[in-house]
């Protein structure tokens, strides 16, 4: 499923509250904020301070109504960034992986175009000396997860590593 | 209705047990009446052409064997003996079918329907059966093979007659679904919540058939066939088992919103067997030994279905709704 990254810029009263008031429908509406740049230093000559969100939403859907609640409140959008589509998959890895073993899958999935790992959890399992791996891959399209995947798929098998992957993609 | 039982363990015994107590509800929701006229199972049979009493059927049931039987073969029953309908219920061999396979092929050529729980001989000659019945112009149901008590095929191929299938995918063993429950409950290895599983009767005494995936694998095989219209066999089913799922790779699954299942999937695309990541809200997320199946068709999108997986009552569920379809079918001819 493609969460899609938006960069908004808006301008706000510099009067106490307003920037959590703003970031509140992102919330409310399922929006998971990035980052937040408060710059008073740049205020307008209106004495508007210039903020910029990135956030990232489920859905085009859920976004349009974030926008609408902002312009409904009364914030001032002046920006609306470029629409990243940023798909994201998630697998497991687990049996005799190293750290190198590891490092090595990050690397070639980075050199693939338009993917990159993004996410690593790693634990040590208790039985058998062997670790566990959680990777999320990112990439631009369906398509490139896919060959993401794929390459992946293929070392695990090669070297015997148990590999999990969602029951919601492929088949 | 003359029903032969071929099998008396635990399926056989729970569908007796049921047929008994549910013979009223039977006569009235459905005009049906049955008489046991066979019960065979691997030491000998007992038969009543007029039908076994009730009391006798009971009293076989409690003490778990077939009470003054002689000594004859299944195949031996099912040719001699007048009936409508086998059961077919001996347990499954999965590399020759047999002896379920053969008792089949004899009920059919003797002009008996058929009703079965034995994967073996669907999995072995799944396409050479349905053709058989159709040749000889008798009924063969198999619900019961898949899902236990879940009416998976049941509601593929009827309820949702008007959609195409285009992917099943299914936890199909409640054994394996425990051992992961209870692994991510725990946070306990393999070895020792299999242990556990086996203490408790959810696990067989050799499991390999379950935690090898073997056991999902042959209802992938048997849904690709009766379901998607695959001429599918069970050494194309992908397959890999649990053994080498850690609690460790359960935790991680889970701190990013998933569970572990063993899950078979079948489509035009892949037959496979293996344990997935499950997203923790999604219907297939079912805990212990319940089963459960997601069907993507066109129409309707997804629709999915659980359950209880095993059991000799939740069993019977599916045998007895197989029983009245065939009557039904049988009556419809007239």
């Amino acid at each position: 499923m493609g969460a899609i990254q938006v960069r908004l810029e808006m301008e706000l009263e510099d009067i106490p509250g307003q920037l959590v008031r703003a970031l509140e429908p992102i919330s409310r509406f399922g929006g998971n904020i990035k980052s937040v740049v408060h710059r008073r230093e740049r205020k307008t000559q209106l004495g508007m301070v210039p903020v910029t969100v990135v956030l990232e939403v489920g859905e085009k859907e859920r976004f349009n109504r974030i926008l609408s609640e902002l312009k409904s409140m009364g914030v001032r959008i002046t920006h609306v960034g470029e629409r990243e589509e940023m798909k994201k998959r998630v697998v497991l890895i687990s049996g005799p992986l190293t750290i190198e073993e590891l490092d090595e899958i990050t690397k070639r999935v980075g050199e693939l175009k338009g993917t990159k790992i993004s996410d690593v959890s790693l634990a040590m399992e208790s039985v058998g000396g062997g670790m566990a791996a959680r990777l999320t891959i990112s990439g631009r399209s369906d398509r490139s997860l896919d060959s993401a995947f794929s390459l992946i798929e293929s070392i695990a098998e090669k070297k015997r590593f148990l590999l999990m992957k969602s029951v919601e993609e492929g088949g | 209705m003359k029903l032969i039982l071929v099998g008396f363990g635990n399926v056989g015994r729970g569908l007796v047990r049921a047929l008994v107590q549910k013979r009223n509800f039977f006569l009235k929701e459905h005009g049906m009446s049955c008489e046991i006229v066979a019960v065979v199972d691997g030491h000998g049979a007992v038969v009543d052409e007029n039908g076994l009493s009730f009391r006798r059927l009971l009293r076989m049931v409690e003490e778990g064997n077939l009470i003054g039987s002689e000594r004859k073969l299944g195949v031996e029953i099912i040719r001699e003996v007048d009936a409508d309908v086998v059961f077919e219920l001996t347990p499954t061999n999965i590399k020759t079918g047999e002896p379920g396979l053969t008792h089949i092929k004899t009920a059919m050529r003797t002009g008996k329907s058929v009703i079965t729980s034995n994967k073996g001989p669907l999995v072995v000659a799944f396409r050479e059966l349905e053709e058989l019945a159709k040749k000889r112009g008798v009924e063969f149901r198999y619900s019961a093979s898949v899902g236990g008590a879940v009416p998976v095929i049941g509601l593929a191929k009827r309820i949702l007659m008007g959609n195409e299938v285009l992917a099943i995918r299914g936890v199909l063993n409640g054994t394996t679904n425990y051992i992961l429950t209870r692994m991510a409950q725990e946070d306990a290895p393999f070895d020792i919540v299999l242990k556990e599983a086996q203490e408790l009767g959810i696990a067989e005494k050799d499991p390999s058939l379950d935690i090898q995936g073997i056991d999902t694998a042959c209802k992938i095989t048997i849904l690709a066939n009766s379901v998607l219209g695959i001429d599918a066999k069970l050494g194309e089913v992908k397959t890999k088992g649990i053994s080498g799922v850690t609690p460790e790779a359960i935790r991680l699954a889970r701190e990013a919103g998933f569970t572990v299942k063993l899950v078979g999937i079948a489509s035009k695309r892949t037959l496979e067997v293996g344990p997935k990541l499950v997203p923790i809200h999604h219907p297939l997320a079912v805990s212990g030994t319940l089963n459960a199946v997601t069907f993507e068709v066109d129409l309707a999108r997804e629709i999915t279905i659980s359950g209880f997986g095993a059991g000799p009552r939740e069993t019977s569920s599916s045998l007895l709704g197989d029983l009245v379809d065939v009557y039904q079918a049988i009556s419809q001819r007239g």
